[in-house]
């Protein structure tokens, strides 16, 4: 089948699937976890209306068991761990929540791992208490400025926190090695995606990204949608 | 700690140079054009219909011109919470 018809599928099958947890289920989780997320300081975390759009609202989402969401992220980390795991990779480049950083890094233990400089890091390190002493951390600027010359099998790249640098998002893709793939997590704009369809500036995203050098996309709606693009040139 | 704070802060700063810049470039198109001109450009654009149903108003290029406006916006406010986040941990790293 061709990529477009392919995507077309996907946003397909992801409307129809994302029609009940819209409306029934994704509201009332983001807004439990949302209010939950707001009575974190005891935890050392700032629970503030500016932070909203930071990732310690995403931690909260993502860490507590007693999270409404909680099912749902537990269902995409098994599936991106799929993922991930299909391709076997040597070497991984990654920045998402701290919590799927964990999963990836403690699933994967033979693999260089290496973490893309951001706050999730600090998180990682700050309040899950990982030592990362012996990894190797990359600087967002020196991805951007080609600084950098490093490839990788998988790339993790959390869209919705890097929506708003394209071309950090394209260097990243540059940085996957052939057979590798880059993967952005919450790749839908929390389910907006398939809401507003055409007319979502992702929809346009990932068809400009079937346009890139060898990509093959794929978008997986199981959990909390995330997107594949797959280097074969 | 492998992170590194200043850098990070930095990495934003920058950005948020950069989609200010990019919000200068559209506030000029606008300057340019008037709103009218504007919405005369997008022939299947209806305000009615838009305002009775989003999905159908615009057709898929305009819907990209539209949607991108909204990320644009929401993409500033992102990256300046992040900004002023980052600005905050950094001034109390080196207070």
């Amino acid at each position: 089948m061709h990529d477009s018809n392919l995507l077309d599928l996907y946003n397909f099958i992801s409307n129809i699937v994302s029609i009940n947890c819209d409306t029934d289920y994704f509201s009332s989780a983001y807004a439990n976890a949302y209010q939950e997320s707001l009575s974190h300081n005891a935890m050392g975390i700032i629970g503030d209306q500016k932070v909203v759009n930071t990732p310690l609202r995403s931690h909260a989402m993502l860490s507590s068991a007693s999270s409404e969401l909680y099912p749902v992220v537990d269902r995409t980390l098994d599936t991106l761990n799929c993922v991930v795991s299909m391709t076997n990779p040597n070497k991984i480049l990654m920045e998402d929540h701290s919590v799927v950083m964990q999963v990836i890094k403690e699933n994967n233990p033979n693999s260089e791992i290496h973490f893309i400089n951001s706050i999730y890091l600090y998180e990682l390190e700050k309040h899950f208490g990982e030592d990362l002493s012996s990894y190797t951390s990359v600087k967002k600027t020196d991805i951007i400025n080609g600084n950098f010359d490093n490839n990788y099998d998988i790339v993790i790249v959390n869209l919705s926190i890097n929506l708003f640098d394209e071309l950090f998002i394209r260097k990243c893709y540059d940085h996957v090695s052939i057979g590798g793939s880059l993967i952005l997590t919450d790749s839908s704009n929390q389910g907006l995606l398939y809401t507003y369809r055409k007319n979502h500036y992702l929809y346009h995203f990932h068809k400009e990204m079937q346009g890139w050098p060898g990509a093959k996309v794929s978008h997986f709606t199981n959990g909390i949608p995330f997107s594949v693009i797959r280097k074969e040139l | 700690m492998i992170y590194d704070l200043e850098d990070d802060y930095l990495y934003y700063y920058t950005l948020m140079l950069r989609l200010l810049g990019m919000l200068v470039l559209d506030v000029n198109l606008i300057n340019e054009y008037s709103m009218s001109d504007l919405l005369s450009r997008r022939p299947s654009f209806d305000l009615d219909e838009y305002l009775s149903n989003p999905l159908s108003a615009f057709d898929e290029d305009a819907g990209k011109e539209v949607s991108r406006y909204i990320v644009d916006g929401l993409n500033i406010r992102t990256v300046y919470y992040r900004y002023h986040l980052l600005r905050e941990m950094y001034e109390n790293a080196n207070a």
